[in-house]
């Protein structure tokens, strides 16, 4: 009952923040340019130029203008694109399969090692584990995506001959993006599970247990990793939230097809119904992985609630 | 057993295997087809929807015109077998037999009608309808003949219609608009197989093409927006061909035996439009001329774009029509500069604003910045307002940004017309100037069909827009391109890749 309706209120806190956003995103796009003038051809007349902004719907006012659009979205008819001339949310789900599969892969490489990397390092702080991880949470979040996506072209690809250097098509293609996108988040998912593990390992209850005699396995995986599991969850959230949306330089150097140098291509371009699409797909995928966030945390501590 | 024991070593060895067998996979093979890495995508592959240069490098090589550009950009004939001007406002185009587009339709002068009126037509929204602004009417009395009626004498006619793509009438019907912009029918050499968005294009060779077979089978187009990758993947072989290669990258390349560098002078050229209109300064012909004598444009070629730039004495390439060899830019000259500043009553200099896009050309912000400096050591106080392009855009034809802006200017008619007219005619969207002579001069030869009398209207325009330092013209642009040594190619100045003119060899 209680718990339903708390559920109920998160669902329209939800809602109302992707309503904002799309607001916020109508306005700033129509305050950052006139498309019709990256239409036209150079050589067109001023006459052109008018007759330009009104087939696209601009010389009306910005109230007209925002009612238009979120009836016609609402309906789920988000436009077309101004440069593509296609549907603009046809063109923004096609980017998606790409934008998720370079997302989920670098997810999951960074946890596969930074997991256990954390967990080691904070069992055995000053081992050569821990100074492993120790680097590995230092290098992965210092170091520019930029310059690091280009080493590995220039190692793995020029040198090596390794991997392809950029571009979608088979699962070679997907490592080296997916290397250089996850180093980041290996890097805080280590230092973070390192931090809470040396912590929660000297509490009181850990050493209660240890001397009830509760086994080393038993210890370390359900009542340490347990716990430690809470802040690491908070931080993946978070992370896969600016995996979807924030991999535009990652994309750019591996010439990756996906939503992120999509949306800033459109920005550019002055693509409003492109942009407006975009950010609301983004904006969703974010609230279902906050939504999914939430939903872990009793699982892991009883005494949160959803 | 004790796990915890063994932990270390099973996660450690976990966390090795996992890094060493993703580096484990993939390895690609070879076809008998070309790669061509361009910036970003086509955006569309409706011919008549094109407004960008990556866009219509794909385009060109599925679609044809009635005329085409040789090597030497001097008008051939492709679909039209001939054309010749009948009176002042009349052209007829004759059109070649047994051509076929992709799909089986017939190409016939009917097809070329529909083609001309689907750009012309408001509904169409296209870009490329202003090209045909002079187009009264269009009949084809039979199969063969295009008629062309003006509402004034036109000589650029045959350079406007013989650029338009021809498309099949019946199938663009059929599927529409936003149908054909992803499945594209010509009659050019290449078809289109598969078109995956930001990822790739993928033509084949159509060995129906009306003027033979291509010898390249397949070609490939991929979006490669980072200039260091797309070296990278020339460099690997899994790319033949880039375009946009930095200057400073040139060496890089060269270097390597089986790469090469190729470049083509460009129709693009850079220049900075002075406010000529506003009563400021810049109305002030003195102060113009100081400021043209202020800039080193030699400098700036070597400095910042490698050599790889030729200085200009008017807003014109030197490859296109009416350009003036005999012409000499403004020489660098800071003490002249200062003299004419003083004769003009700013012996301190003035204050102004200078307006540049960022990213739009190449190194326009770093050229931007040079020029800033070289008006400072003249002692004008330049405050420089570097935009993306999407603003600065809106602001020049609006009419809106600052008195001095750095713009460029290309295209592919390679006419005085297409330069000095929208600079310099007043009134026009991107003119700042205005002069009655001028106007005049360019009126006259937008008219003249004598291709001599046109030329020495030119000649006249530009000699005045050099004494009247009408705008700081600074250099014509170089394309540059890199290849592998097994591509059989060299670049054309219209900026088109046209893989029909490429081979191989194994």
């Amino acid at each position: 009952m209680n718990r339903g309706r708390s559920l109920a209120a998160k669902i329209g806190t939800s809602m109302g923040a992707v309503i904002l956003l799309s607001l916020i995103t109508f306005l700033f796009t129509r305050l950052s340019g006139d498309p019709a003038a990256l239409l036209i051809p150079i050589d067109a007349t001023y006459e052109e130029l008018v007759q330009m902004r009104a087939d696209l719907g601009l010389e009306r006012s910005l109230l007209a203008q925002f009612v238009t659009f979120a009836t016609n979205a609402l309906r789920g008819d988000f436009g077309f694109s101004l440069r593509y001339g296609q549907p603009a949310m046809e063109l923004v789900l096609g980017r998606v399969p790409a934008t998720l599969e370079l997302a989920l892969s670098a997810a999951l490489f960074g946890w596969l090692v930074a997991i256990p990397l954390g967990i080691l390092a904070g069992y055995r702080p000053n081992s050569m584990w821990d100074r492993i991880a120790r680097f590995v949470g230092l290098f992965g979040q210092s170091m520019p995506v930029y310059w690091l996506g280009i080493l590995l072209i220039m190692f793995f690809s020029v040198r090596m001959r390794l991997l392809p250097a950029s571009g979608r098509g088979s699962l070679g293609h997907l490592v080296l993006p997916s290397v250089a996108l996850s180093l980041n988040l290996m890097g805080s998912v280590t230092r973070i599970l390192r931090a809470s593990m040396v912590e929660i390992l000297r509490q009181d209850y850990i050493r209660t247990a240890l001397a009830k005699g509760v086994s080393r396995e038993v210890l370390l995986f359900k009542h340490a990793l347990k716990n430690a599991a809470i802040g690491v969850v908070t931080v993946i959230g978070l992370q896969l939230g600016s995996l979807l949306g924030g991999t535009v330089v990652t994309e750019t150097v591996f010439a990756w097809p996906g939503l992120g140098r999509f949306i800033v291509q459109s920005i550019q371009y002055r693509d409003f119904p492109v942009v407006q699409a975009g950010v609301l797909v983004l904006a969703v995928m974010i609230v279902v992985i906050n939504a999914v966030t939430d939903l872990v945390y009793p699982l892991l501590d009883s005494r949160v609630r959803v | 057993m004790n796990i915890l024991r063994n932990l270390p070593h099973a996660a450690g060895l976990m966390t090795v295997g996992v890094l060493f067998v993703v580096l484990c996979f993939g390895l690609a093979a070879s076809a008998k087809s070309i790669t061509i890495a361009q910036g970003v995508d086509a955006t569309t592959l409706d011919p008549h929807m094109s407004h960008d240069t990556p866009t219509s490098v794909v385009i060109g090589n599925i679609f044809d015109g009635l005329l085409q550009r040789s090597r030497t950009m001097e008008l051939e004939p492709a679909l039209a077998e001939s054309y010749r001007q009948i009176d002042d406002l009349t052209w007829e185009f004759v059109i070649r037999d047994g051509v076929v587009f992709h799909n089986g339709e017939v190409f016939n002068a009917h097809a070329a009608r529909y083609s001309l009126e689907r750009v012309m037509d408001p509904n169409q929204k296209s870009p490329q309808a202003s090209g045909l602004r002079s187009i009264e009417a269009i009949e084809a009395p039979d199969a063969k003949t295009l008629r062309i009626k003006t509402n004034a004498p036109n000589p650029l006619l045959p350079v406007r219609v013989g650029d338009i793509a021809m498309v099949p009438p019946k199938y663009a019907q059929a599927v529409g608009a936003a149908g054909f912009a992803t499945a594209p029918v010509g009659t050019g050499p290449y078809r289109l197989r598969e078109w995956l968005k930001d990822e790739k294009i993928v033509l084949e060779a159509n060995p129906e093409y009306f003027q033979g077979a291509p010898k390249i089978d397949e070609v490939i187009f991929r979006p490669i927006p980072e200039s260091a990758t797309r070296i990278a993947e020339l460099k690997t072989g899994a790319v033949d061909v880039i375009v946009n290669v930095p200057p400073h990258q040139v060496e890089s390349i060269a270097a390597m035996k089986e790469l090469s560098v190729r470049t083509a002078p460009s129709s693009r050229i850079i220049f900075i439009v002075l406010t000529t209109t506003d009563g400021g300064p810049l109305s002030d012909k003195r102060v113009r001329q100081a400021l043209n004598y202020a800039v080193d444009k030699g400098a700036i070629i070597e400095a910042l774009l490698g050599g790889y730039g030729k200085a200009l004495a008017s807003p014109l390439p030197s490859n296109a029509f009416g350009h003036d060899p005999d012409l000499k830019p403004y020489r660098y000259d800071p003490k002249k500069a200062r003299q004419l500043l003083a004769e003009a009553g700013y012996p301190k200099g003035f204050e102004i604003t200078f307006e540049a896009p960022s990213g739009r050309y190449l190194m326009d912000k770093d050229v931007a910045q040079a020029v800033n400096g070289f008006l400072q050591d003249v002692g004008i106080k330049t405050k420089l307002n570097v935009s993306e392009w999407g603003v600065f855009v809106g602001k020049l034809y609006q009419h809106a940004g600052a008195p001095m802006m750095l713009l460029g200017l290309g295209g592919n008619t390679f006419d005085a017309d297409a330069y000095l007219y929208t600079q310099l005619r007043s009134g026009e969207l991107s003119s700042y100037y205005s002069n009655p002579k001028m106007d005049e001069l360019l009126d006259h030869a937008r008219v003249e069909t004598n291709p001599d009398r046109r030329q020495k209207l030119y000649f006249e325009a530009q000699r005045l827009a050099l004494d009247e330092a009408a705008v700081i013209p600074l250099y014509q642009q170089v394309d540059i391109f890199a290849a592998r040594q097994r591509v059989i190619w060299e670049p054309r100045s219209d900026e088109q890749i046209l893989v029909y003119e490429m081979d191989v060899v194994r």
